[in-house]
């Protein structure tokens, strides 16, 4: 009986442990736009200090063991409940060490995420004691062969952090729903502990508990003030100039009257709606009056820009041909924009939307900015919306289309990073007719086009079978690549469908001199090299 | 044998196979798709086999020696062939996605219950040298760590998932020869039989090939995938 208790402690903890590793990481993502940094720095600081906190363990008083590791789990609980408040607090208030206005600076961002990683050492160091020390409980009780046990439902905790949290509990709560939940469980274990160790100190060891639920309490009535809080300083760049009183309450202030930002989380990505109808009191944080979308915090578009994106992208592409395509694919893209732009044309015949995410269709159609926008496209009969993913739908999909959209965000991770692989421009290229086109859109380097970003793409887009490219767009190009040339396009200025601001906008890119990199340097499934290249922000 | 011996294999083996898994965790996102559910129940699995793992440690403890010796040859193995593996079986198995799904998860299962042995396995070898388990398991701790930021930041980058997977079995590879080399001799000496020595030279030179082979070649393996 007693040995399962702790077998059951040690699931548990580890349990708790790694949730916490999941949500500061998950949250330092979303704060610096970092995925990679932030990912791998905190799981790797996570466990190397778990390391530390194993290694420690043997250098402790031996008598005080147990005294020590109750009150680590109070300490575990209470910091891992306040994790997501105390990374929000660090980050309203980093720009103060760096100078104002500089929480956009690459440089600022990374000390960001590196100083966050205190936080990460110390939970990562407290959990690092418990392996040990309930391996030592099993040894006193003269059980053989404990600390195996004890190892395997850690790791049985953990699998179901690893599960639980992305699958269900993150999308159910939210970060700090989720924080303060298995906070919570946390110090409920410690509970168990003190009834089931009964210290000697167990009158102030309660009275701490107790306080520390307490505490735990508050934070759950006001966590939802703080989360639309610290979401609107994140968004509209609000942060004090020093930590002087008067500073942080004028920019407490300016948050305040700011519209509320509209989070919404699904199993695939965070989606961020911002309304800015307000007028922002401090002229130098001022974001234009608009409505903005934001994936994983990653900007998309706005109300005010998106017009000479989805024309450009739209009706350059089309009209660079000599037929209009009748069947049309659009990977990604949910928003229904594009489609809206492609539904002016009579003789395209059908639009298949490749969407992953069901959540992004649902506001598409139903959010009234949104449908404003999109003029209502997604419910044209001549739309199919397929929910998949896009690599997958390609490779058991067998019709063929004259035109493939790809409208993907940046590859900003390793998810995102296999869309613009050769292996996937292939599977598109299959399913492209003789005289079809694909265009997507890339932050190809406009000031240096013999640099290693526009040479990737091409040697990737090449390898992959698209011999011919064409770059043109606004500030933010797009890549048009066919199987046989392209006539000269760019002296044309009959621009149907297109509005005389984008016509101002389009412009013409050239392409790098010496073409590809051969296979040297080809974005593969098993080689992601876009990963390490400097992607610039859209318009 | 000396205790910082058994921590330096340690801390190698537990970069290994963090590394495997990451090198399968990689693929797997990329031939399955739906990555956020496959990604997150291909470390699941992990997890979860590393848990049986751990547990099943004891039926081995009589002969610890030669058990790690052969888990270490039969990591490398699996490690290796895992990657181009995976890839075949995607081009051949079509449309049949639960063979492949079977398929690709038991690759993982078995490499993460050979792992969950490794960690009983040392404590108990090294018991005679008065090694703390809490040290072996720190080092473990540290491995993963510098499999983790290596993964991220040298390997999928340098070398991409299959020259990766090359380097990263020639390393635990090392591991057995290590073992070889220093407790073949001894009271309790390790028993390896000429045929784990004959793999033992089959499994370096294959791992070297796949390390030193051109982009090209991967290419070629990759052209498996459309199919």
């Amino acid at each position: 009986m007693g040995n399962k208790i702790v077998l059951f402690f040690s699931f548990c903890l580890a349990f708790c442990s790694f949730s916490y590793e999941v949500l500061i990481a998950g949250e330092l993502t979303r704060l610096t736009s970092m995925d990679i940094l932030s990912q791998s720095l905190t799981i790797g600081f996570y466990i190397l200090s778990l390391g530390l906190g194993a290694m420690a363990f043997q250098w402790l008083d031996q008598k005080k063991q147990s005294a020590l590791f109750l009150w680590t789990e109070l300490a575990l609980g209470l910091l891992g409940a306040g994790s997501i408040l105390l990374i929000h607090v660090i980050y309203f208030l980093w720009p103060i060490w760096n100078g104002v206005n500089s929480i956009d600076m690459s440089s600022s961002k990374v000390s960001f995420i590196l100083g966050a990683q205190v936080l990460t050492m110390i939970l990562g160091f407290l959990s690092g004691l418990e392996i040990p020390f309930l391996s030592k409980m099993l040894d006193q009780r003269g059980q053989t062969f404990s600390f195996n046990w004890v190892l395997g439902f850690n790791y049985f905790g953990s699998l179901m952090a690893a599960i639980l949290l992305p699958l269900s509990l993150l999308p159910a709560l939210d970060v700090w729903g989720v924080s303060i939940v298995v906070g919570t469980i946390n110090l409920l274990i410690l509970v168990a502990l003190i009834i089931y160790l009964k210290p000697r100190f167990v009158g102030v060891l309660s009275l701490s508990v107790l306080a520390a639920l307490t505490l735990i309490m508050v934070l759950t009535a006001k966590y939802q003030i703080a989360e639309s809080f610290f979401l609107r300083s994140f968004y509209f760049r609000v942060h004090p100039n020093s930590l002087s009183q008067q500073d942080i309450k004028n920019s407490i202030q300016v948050i305040e009257h700011l519209h509320p930002v509209q989070r919404i989380r699904t199993p695939y990505q965070t989606i961020d709606l911002v309304h800015d109808s307000y007028p922002v009191l401090d002229q130098s944080h001022h974001i234009e009056n608009s409505f903005l979308v934001y994936l994983d915090t990653h900007f998309q578009f706005s109300r005010k820009h998106e017009r000479i994106y989805h024309e450009i992208m739209a009706h350059v592409s089309i009209q660079s041909r000599d037929q209009v395509p009748r069947r049309v694919l659009l990977l990604g893209g949910g928003d229904g924009l594009l489609v809206r732009e492609l539904l002016k044309y009579d003789e395209i015949e059908s639009v298949t939307l490749v969407e992953l995410d069901p959540e992004m269709i649902q506001l598409a159609t139903t959010q009234p900015e949104l449908v404003a926008m999109n003029r209502n496209s997604l419910h044209d009969p001549r739309v199919h919306i397929v929910m998949e993913d896009a690599m997958t739908y390609l490779m058991h999909d067998r019709n063929f289309f004259d035109a493939v959209f790809i409208d993907f965000p940046f590859p900003n991770n390793f998810d995102l990073v296999k869309l613009y692989s050769r292996e996937f421009y292939q599977l598109v290229r299959k399913r492209t007719t003789p005289d079809g086109f694909m265009i997507f859109d890339y932050p190809v380097d406009t000031n240096n086009f013999n640099g290693i970003t526009n040479r990737v793409i091409v040697s990737t887009l090449q390898a992959a079978g698209f011999p011919y490219q064409t770059i043109f767009g606004s500030n933010d190009p797009f890549i048009l690549s066919t199987l046989k040339p392209i006539n000269d396009f760019q002296a044309k200025q009959d621009w149907k469908n297109i509005s005389d601001l984008s016509k101002k906008y389009l412009k013409y890119f050239a392409l790098p001199d010496e073409q590809g990199l051969g296979n040297s340097l080809v974005n593969t499934l098993f080689r992601p090299v876009l990963l390490t290249i400097p992607k610039g922000g859209r318009n | 044998m000396h205790q910082a011996f058994w921590l330096f294999i340690t801390f190698l083996v537990a970069a290994c196979s963090l590394l495997y898994e990451l090198i399968l965790a990689q693929v797997l996102s990329a031939l399955l798709g739906g990555t956020v559910l496959r990604y997150v129940t291909t470390i699941g699995c992990y997890l979860f086999a590393m848990g049986v793992g751990s547990i099943i440690a004891e039926r081995f403890h009589h002969k610890s020696k030669e058990s790690f010796f052969r888990i270490e040859l039969l990591l490398t193995l699996l490690g290796l062939t895992g990657p181009i593996l995976l890839l075949w079986v995607h081009s051949v198995a079509g449309d049949a996605v639960v063979v492949k799904t079977i398929f690709f998860y038991f690759w993982v299962l078995l490499i993460g219950v050979l792992t969950g042995l490794e960690i009983p396995l040392i404590v108990a070898m090294a018991k005679n040298n008065r090694v703390q388990y809490s040290t072996v398991l720190a080092m473990d701790y540290v491995g993963s760590f510098f499999g983790c930021l290596f993964f991220l930041w040298v390997l999928l980058l340098m070398w991409g998932l299959l020259q990766g997977s090359g380097l990263v079995a020639f390393i635990n590879l090392m591991v057995s020869f290590f073992l070889w080399i220093f407790l073949k001799k001894g009271k309790d000496d390790l028993q390896v039989h000429w045929m784990e020595l004959g793999g033992m030279v089959l499994l370096g030179l294959t791992a070297l090939a796949i390390f030193f082979s051109s982009p090209d070649f991967e290419m070629k393996v990759l052209n498996l995938y459309g199919k």
